[in-house]
């Protein structure tokens, strides 16, 4: 099946709550500078989404084959055990805003320009879950991206370009030879219907990690997935 | 302590970052040295906010803004400090390493240190391990902070490690870690001296060693 982009998508950004998390007084110097940082992302920005559905072909133990490309990885393999249907996507905040970005020095307002990258982020991933969970007719709709476990390393990136084609080029996303997404602010994987519900933070042990969105669960890496922590490193 | 000293950790705890230069040059005013205001006022100002993020009362962006008031106060500080002052302060080298080019957190911990008198050096992203090694080499850094957020590029810390063993000035530095990649383990594996989670333990680490020093 073809990719579908998503490249409508606007930046909207919530300005007040976006102050009281950035901690600038609203009536202070700072707002009126990072009003117009604000103001000039918001005239420039252009996040963009991508996703292709693709079908699950084959699974061993620790191995999945997707649209005919092998993605290694044990949670993968058991997490993708029901549905037949998968969405490999790719969203970012769009090469335009990294750009502006690149333009900006103080170290506050280069802190400024990063959440504001990272919320253009969000717009698009917002708007990916949107158009999913229209085609799905689903809300539970689960993700899995790599590098954000042990156990789906990075490297994985490159058979998930594989699958995805020419979406991330037409979306203005490369990978680098390290690995690295660009622009920074993207984000790729693969989303599934899972009646379980899936995030990776279940698995992830960064206990105050900021983005957090479910507890820690020690035991669920050994028992649903019989996987020993720290024995599945692969980089 | 003196009001006007506790008008600056206010200031600093609240983030007012308006106020900061009038509430410091009240201080100077009042005959109260630089050195002072520095020791007694922001960096227990300082302190108090990093507490208060550790304890989970203050995020970055308060810690981020925090290092800004004191960044808008230093002009007005080192306009009347001793010079001998501002020639002692400890350098350290920040970088983020060879392949990777994250450096938000990198940045956050420059601006903390600078805050608390360090003298950064900041090397940028994509940092060479020859660079960061020359670098100390020539400007007599003892401490080096590495930045990864890439578990594909955390060899590259080793390659710092092993850089500064072939350059001979292993046992004069002390190479510190951080980045969502990393970890204590990593640090154990990679041969450096010490892991920092988030710019305060980097902050509380690099005073350390040059306490134990």
């Amino acid at each position: 099946m073809d990719a579908v982009i998503i490249d409508t998508i606007p930046l909207t950004i919530d300005e007040p709550g976006f102050l009281e998390l950035m901690r600038i007084r609203p009536e202070s110097r700072q707002a009126g500078e990072f009003r117009k940082l604000l103001s000039e992302a918001r005239h420039i920005a252009r996040p963009k989404a991508a996703f292709r559905p693709a079908y699950l072909e084959t699974s061993d133990e620790d191995s999945v084959t997707i649209e005919g490309t092998r993605f290694s990885s044990r949670v993968l393999t058991i997490n993708l055990r029901e549905p037949h249907l998968v969405f490999p996507f790719i969203a970012t905040c769009g090469a335009e805003l990294q750009k502006w970005a690149t333009t900006i020095h103080t170290t506050l307002h280069c802190f400024w320009a990063d959440s504001i990258q990272l919320m253009a982020l969000g717009c698009a991933v917002a708007a990916l879950d949107a158009h999913l969970r229209e085609i799905t007719g689903s809300e539970k709709l689960s993700a899995m991206h790599p590098g954000s476990l042990e156990d789906w390393p990075l490297s994985e990136q490159i058979p998930l370009f594989n699958v995805l084609g020419e979406a991330p080029g037409r979306i203005g996303v490369t990978l680098t030879h390290s690995m690295l997404l660009m622009p920074l602010k993207s984000t790729t994987g693969i989303q599934f219907v899972s009646e379980d519900g899936f995030t990776n933070c279940m698995l992830c042990p960064r206990e105050d990690c900021p983005g957090r969105r479910v507890p820690f669960e020690r035991h669920l890496l050994e028992k649903k997935y019989n996987v020993v922590p720290g024995r599945s490193r692969r980089t | 302590m003196k009001e006007s000293i506790q008008q600056v950790i206010r200031t600093i705890d609240e983030l007012d970052i308006d106020a900061i230069c009038s509430v410091v040059q009240h201080c100077l005013d009042e005959g109260i040295s630089p050195e002072e205001i520095i020791e007694s006022g922001i960096s227990t100002g300082l302190s108090i906010v990093g507490d208060k993020f550790e304890s989970g009362q203050y995020f970055l962006a308060d810690l981020v803004m925090a290092g800004e008031v004191v960044r808008e106060a230093m002009p007005v500080l080192q306009e009347k400090m001793n010079p001998d002052m501002t020639a002692a302060r400890e350098r350290v080298i920040l970088a983020t390493v060879q392949g990777d080019i994250h450096e938000i957190g990198k940045n956050i911990v420059g601006l903390i240190l600078s805050a608390n008198g360090f003298e950064v050096i900041d090397l940028g992203v994509d940092v060479s391990a020859s660079k960061i090694i020359d670098t100390a080499r020539t400007t007599g850094a003892r401490l080096i902070g590495l930045s990864a957020l890439l578990s594909t590029m955390v060899g590259s810390i080793r390659d710092v490690v092993e850089a500064s063993a072939k350059a001979g000035i292993r046992n004069q530095l002390k190479i510190v870690i951080g980045g969502a990649c990393t970890s204590d383990d990593l640090r154990l594996e990679m041969g450096a001296d010490a892991y920092g989670e988030t710019a305060i333990d980097a902050l509380r680490i690099f005073k350390g060693f040059i306490a134990a020093t």
